[in-house]
């Protein structure tokens, strides 16, 4: 392919103009791999564009989760009564309905199942850059361990780092992972407080679920509250939760 | 339960309306899963085949207007059954003879086209959540013709030339990701196998 990604993309984003792209659209009908190419990007721009096709499929995967939770309830109830054990389980369901209508009296949606509903760890990055090359292996060390959940390893790595925000962030997420929430918030605190990075918001929404994991109810909600009232991608997620939590 | 007509289905589906899903996915699930588990499939395969399905209609009613000439239950069982039997194919697992379980109608090709290439956005769409929340919301601001200088200022960015850079390196870093997945070369294979 003698054509450069960048040519493809301007292409497609209407800026080859005259001569250009007259070569451009005779090399694509000679070209297999190029013509590919541009179909691949293409595709992939009317993928973005498509919101509905992510809505939807969010959807339809919240209700497949749904009737899984209900599946498991009626497989449930069709054992208990198909067994000989049926006192033992009658007595078993007596607690857990007990203990349900305990949590259920007393929290209206309890914190842990916010907290499992809402939490994911961040996604590794699979690239990093940095200007030293020490810094990078360091980096891509950590990404390693952390990618095979031993996070107690990848904190080593990521705390030689400290000055980096990318290394600062997923220390945070390291600290959540090991349940040490007064370290995460301290790394999360400082990403907020920088303010000029890529990892501002996702910093402030893990700062909320930290609060909620920590059962600091109060700061959960006024953290949820400042994120719900932002432009931010989590901004309807921290909506939700407060719904929850109010 | 609330009953509804085919069409408002079917409108129910293009706007993504949650009482219209949970109406068909109560309605209609059982159908598909029964043909699927009686034909070599789990209750899993039945739901990745009740997504598939519902997602194929949803693209094909925003692609014309869609008029059925068929319940739209027959309709969702029809292409149900065809993704399923496309599977069994596709896993080599012939089956001699196909246990019948519901009324359908023959598809045209065009359901299969649609379904690769609702695997294909699948698979783009997986590795574009993926991507960081600011590469996301560049791309998408940046395809909705949203002027540089403008996205520079929703996402607090020092330049529209920085804007434009990191455009470019988040559409790089998606387009390698896409490709290093190994869901890639079989969808390529699937729909140049059509198109040459």
């Amino acid at each position: 392919m003698n054509i450069s990604n960048k040519q493809v993309e301007d292409f497609l984003d209407g800026n080859l103009i005259g001569k250009e792209l007259s070569f451009f659209i005779s090399q694509k009908e000679l070209d297999k791999e190029l013509s590919r190419e541009i179909d691949l990007r293409f595709e992939v721009n009317e993928l973005i564009k498509d919101k509905g096709f992510f809505e939807l499929r969010e959807k339809l995967d919240l209700q497949r989760n749904e009737s899984y939770i209900n599946s498991s309830v009626i497989k449930f109830r069709k054992d208990l009564f198909k067994t000989w054990h049926f006192a033992a389980a009658s007595f078993a369901l007596i607690l857990v309905v007990g203990g349900l209508w305990y949590i259920l009296s007393n929290k209206p949606y309890s914190t842990e199942k916010l907290v499992s509903k809402y939490y994911k760890p961040a996604h590794p990055l699979l690239q990093v850059r940095s200007a030293e090359i020490k810094t990078d292996d360091a980096l891509a060390t950590a990404f390693r361990y952390y990618k095979e959940n031993d996070f107690t390893s990848a904190l080593k790595y990521f705390n030689s780092l400290e000055n980096q925000v990318t290394a600062k962030f997923y220390s945070g997420i390291c600290f959540i992972e090991l349940e040490k929430y007064d370290q995460a918030i301290e790394s999360f605190a400082a990403i907020v407080n920088d303010n000029d990075n890529l990892f501002v918001e996702q910093a402030n929404w893990y700062l909320g679920l930290i609060y909620l994991m920590d059962n600091q109810k109060s700061k959960a909600i006024e953290q949820f509250n400042k994120i719900s009232k932002e432009e931010s991608f989590y901004s309807a997620q921290a909506s939700e939760i407060l719904k929850y939590l109010n | 339960m609330q009953e509804f007509k085919s069409e408002e289905i079917l409108e129910g589906i293009q706007n993504r309306d949650t009482d219209i899903l949970d109406y068909v996915y109560k309605s209609f699930f059982n159908q598909i899963k029964d043909f699927v588990t009686q034909n070599d499939g789990t209750e899993d395969d039945a739901k990745d085949v009740y997504q598939d399905a519902i997602l194929v209609i949803y693209q094909k009613t925003r692609n014309n207007n869609l008029t059925l000439s068929c319940s739209f239950n027959t309709f969702l069982f029809s292409i149900g059954r065809l993704l399923w039997l496309k599977q069994l194919n596709y896993r080599k697992n012939f089956k001699k003879v196909i246990e019948e379980s519901a009324k359908f109608i023959e598809l045209d090709e065009e359901i299969s086209n649609i379904h690769w290439t609702n695997e294909r956005f699948k698979l783009y769409q997986d590795h574009f959540k993926r991507l960081s929340y600011n590469c996301q919301k560049i791309l998408e601001l940046f395809l909705a013709r949203i002027q540089l200088k403008e996205i520079a200022r929703i996402l607090r960015l020092k330049s529209d030339d920085y804007v434009k850079k990191r455009k470019h390196q988040c559409k790089e870093k998606l387009i390698a990701n896409i490709k290093g997945d190994p869901r890639y070369d079989e969808l390529v294979k699937q729909h140049y196998l059509k198109k040459d």
